[in-house]
């Protein structure tokens, strides 16, 4: 822990083990619960190039079974103690997750770790996993807004960064057992892992208990997956038999440990943060022509992106699609002194309340250290959107220009 | 397991306008967080006003008195508001959250929310949204098949409708059907306030009393109809569309209404059946790899309460999954239930009623609703206590009725191959 920040935060513990992995624990006194934030530094950008889906798979696979106990066996030691269990494989990073009451997190944090410490891997439990993994991307046949959201990431990022976190199907179902015990035996390790819990506890006997469950965890790094490479700006038309058709819009910003970023954050803010945001005033409440469209923003380490979405019905989309890449061209010549105190002041709020909860606190410290480096207290965090200006905010809009973003539009004729 | 933490002050007051303040400072919370609920929704909908609940519930961001929407979302967004709404069956919640130092002005601009305008330049362009809103359901294939359910289950009754309406329903809403439900609903000696989190009793009380003074004045008669009981229609039914991929499942079978002392046992029992990851559903159909989703829940409703599940699969294994989905529940109805499953259900519902009590916008809207449903404010300790001493003797009473016998269950697929389902 540095002097700083031990001293702002006096709850807060911060320790990284002899293996590589780092404990961050945050006590909150009067919270109903504690949570749990496991991290490793493995995704479908690691995936190998013949078999993408791997991580995914090696998710599905590691559940069912671990430490001596098989997967119904866990699920029901876990539901006994009252432990909300959650996880799965993202792009860069996958995890697992849980919520419980404080009383429980001594029985339950050696069970959360036996899935990465001690996985059982049984030969018959993989047709299984690899069923489940298929069968996550044949559901998503029938969900055109998470097929959207795969479309956009897929035509933004080149290369490893843009594969699909599900994997190809074809692929997954001519994987075998020891193709996915390869690829964690290459990948999966508690270097660059972090672990993050926050709750009703007291933070040194948590602090050893955690190391005590974790610190034996050998295993590979992750290969560094190199730089995010950006696509080309264009517009891409995917046709699909739907009722709407989806619209998406994404574009390069700074990288998240640059300084400016949370200046550029209450910059995308204007965008669709709030009722008289723009993209909201001018798709929702002036034409009617969305019941939503929302706006966020992605990251791994070293780089991030916006997205826009929205879906309309097929008539209406082109005036949709105009009418946003207006919003989003506007956007780049800033914003006015009104919309930052409206930006400022809900930010604000969304922060205070993500800090209210254990899961959302826990979420603000992993996002901090993969991210940035390094935890910060929620009054840090706080003060990092109350202080840039708006000459600040308009010069980050204007190194993050949205005027040429990378389009998709899935829905009726818009392959044509 | 250790029952939650807080044992909050709690207030609950009649004031002048009629309507009920429930009150829960907790001085040590990072923000303030309000939920103003009216009892109305579209089970309480004539059929060609139906959906008119929820147009009405968008058309109260579209300004009031002076205020026109722009004007009030521009306000709400100045105070910092994360703020939204929605409309259920039976009632209609308008919800947010500030700093403790914006929640002054921002109970006046909720209160202001129940005198809405309906302006008809912005009941025209509300429609629109609203008819978006339907189509965006119509690529929600799980929700549209709990719809079908429920028109099967329920029949003409309107809760045998889509909460948002129908789209002929939708372009037939005229500013003054809208005015006159407004009138009628949003009165109020039928509101409930509730206020959590860092805030002073007696500055919240004057608020809301001055916000809620000039409610809806009252329409001459009652606030409505009262709600019938709605028929119910057993039977498995098959609907086509030849745009999907997948089979969705949903089911509804009888359950038990929310001031029902049974009701923590329903949903017990639920959880113990159909619990995502847990329940006998997943381990019958899921674990197997028949089916990638299936799971059970209870929703208590006023005056009555069902068992709603689900399922997903494809195509081919449709016939199986469903027989299969609908053996497990009437199976359970033949033998004692797991004593273990069902301590394994009260332990992880009571961390879920503790959580909810960790942000002030969970206590408020678990208050607002207790209020609701019982007549009693919501105390985080009971709740858990209550759960934690259900025994299973409670659910096999529930399953002794043999609910899933007279289930209604609706599969919603491509039509099968050879032809067109009816």
């Amino acid at each position: 822990v540095s002097p700083a920040s031990a001293a702002a935060r006096p709850d807060t513990r911060d320790r990284t083990l002899g293996n590589g992995l780092r404990i961050l624990v945050e006590a909150r006194p009067g919270a109903g619960g504690v949570s749990v934030e496991l991290v490793v530094p493995v995704g479908a950008a690691h995936d190998p190039d013949d078999l993408p889906g791997a991580t995914a798979l090696l998710w599905e696979w590691q559940d069912r079974g671990a430490g001596g106990r098989t997967l119904r066996a866990r699920r029901d030691a876990f539901a006994r103690l009252g432990v909300r269990q959650g996880g799965g494989a993202g792009r860069t990073h996958s995890g697992i997750s849980a919520t419980m009451l404080a009383d429980a997190l001594p029985a339950a944090l050696p069970l959360l770790a036996d899935e990465l410490v001690a996985p059982h891997l049984d030969e018959d439990e993989f047709g299984r996993a690899r069923q489940h993994a298929l069968e996550a991307i044949e559901a998503l046949d029938d969900r055109p807004a998470e097929r959207l959201d795969e479309a956009l990431a897929a035509r933004t990022l080149r290369g490893r960064h843009g594969r699909s976190v599900y994997g190809d199907a074809a692929a997954l179902a001519a994987s075998t057992p020891r193709r996915v015990r390869a690829h964690r035996a290459a990948t999966v390790g508690p270097e660059g892992a972090l672990v993050a819990i926050v709750g009703d506890l007291d933070p040194d006997q948590v602090l050893e208990r955690t190391a005590g469950s974790l610190e034996g965890w050998r295993g590979a790094a992750a290969p560094n997956a190199g730089p995010v490479a950006w696509a080309p700006a264009a517009r891409h038309g995917l046709e699909a038999d739907v009722e709407q058709t989806q619209l998406g819009w994404s574009w390069p910003l700074l990288p998240p440990a640059d300084p400016r970023t949370p200046a550029l954050a209450l910059g995308l803010a204007a965008l669709t943060t709030g009722g008289d945001a723009r993209l909201v005033r001018e798709v929702r409440e002036l034409r009617g022509l969305a019941y939503a469209v929302e706006a966020g923003t992605r990251a791994v380490p070293g780089a991030a992106w916006a997205t826009a979405t929205l879906a309309t019905t097929p008539d209406r989309a082109r005036e949709a699609e105009e009418v946003a890449a207006a919003e989003l061209r506007r956007l780049a010549a800033g914003v006015t002194a009104d919309e930052l105190a409206r930006a400022r002041a809900l930010l604000r709020t969304r922060e205070a309340s993500r800090a209210e909860t254990g899961a959302g606190r826990a979420g603000q410290l992993v996002r901090d250290v993969l991210l940035r480096g390094a935890p910060r207290g929620v009054q840090e965090r706080l003060a990092a959107l109350a202080r840039p200006s708006r000459d600040e905010v308009n010069a980050a809009l204007a190194a993050a220009p949205c005027a040429a973003p990378v389009l998709v539009a899935l829905g009726p004729g818009a392959g044509a | 397991v250790r029952a939650a933490p807080h044992a909050p002050a709690r207030d609950v007051r009649r004031l002048r306008s009629g309507a009920t303040l429930l009150l829960e400072p907790r001085p040590g919370a990072a923000t303030a967080s309000a939920v103003w609920l009216v009892p109305v929704g579209s089970r309480d909908e004539p059929a060609p006003l139906a959906g008119i609940s929820h147009a009405l519930e968008h058309l109260a961001f579209r300004g009031f008195g002076e205020v026109d929407g722009s004007a009030l979302n521009r306000r709400l967004d100045e105070l910092g508001a994360r703020v939204n709404a929605f409309t259920s069956e039976d009632r209609t919640a308008f919800y947010g959250t500030v700093a403790p130092e914006h929640l002054g002005p921002f109970l006046e601009l909720l209160g202001g929310m129940l005198r809405p305008s309906l302006r008809a330049a912005d009941v025209e362009v509300e429609r629109r949204v609203i008819l978006e809103e339907i189509a965006m359901a119509d690529d929600e294939p799980d929700g549209r098949a709990a719809d079908a359910v429920a028109a099967a289950a329920y029949g003409d009754h309107p809760l045998g409708r889509p909460i948002l309406g129908t789209r002929a329903s939708v372009d037939a809403l005229r500013p003054e059907d809208l005015r006159t439900w407004a009138r009628a609903r949003y009165r109020a000696e039928a509101l409930t306030v509730a206020v959590a989190g860092r805030v002073d009793a007696e500055e919240v009380a004057e608020r809301v009393e001055a916000a809620t003074a000039g409610a809806a004045e009252p329409a001459p008669g009652p606030a409505g109809p009262a709600r019938e009981a709605p028929p119910w229609h057993a039977g498995t039914h098959r609907r086509a569309d030849r745009r999907l991929r997948r089979v969705h499942g949903a089911l509804l079978a009888p359950g038990v209404p929310q001031d029902a002392d049974e009701r923590v046992a329903a949903e017990l029992l639920a959880h113990v059946l159909g619990e995502p990851g847990q329940g006998a559903l997943h381990w019958g159909l899921v674990d197997p790899g028949l089916a990638d989703r299936a799971g059970l829940q209870h929703e208590a409703g006023d005056g009555l309460g069902a068992f709603a599940g689900g399922f997903e699969t494809v195509p081919a294994r449709e016939e199986q999954v469903r027989a299969r989905f609908l053996e497990l529940l009437r199976r359970a109805q033949d033998r004692p239930l797991d004593p273990e499953a069902w301590t394994r259900a009260a332990r992880t519902r009571a961390t879920d009623l503790a959580l909810q009590a960790e942000t002030p916008l969970g206590r408020a809207m678990a208050l607002a609703d207790a209020w609701l449903e019982r007549g009693q404010p919501d105390d985080p300790r009971e709740a858990v206590a209550r759960v934690l001493a259900t025994p299973p003797g409670a659910g096999e009473a529930l399953l002794a009725r043999r609910p899933f016998d007279s289930a209604a269950l609706v599969a919603l697929g491509p039509p099968p191959e050879g032809g067109e389902a009816p």
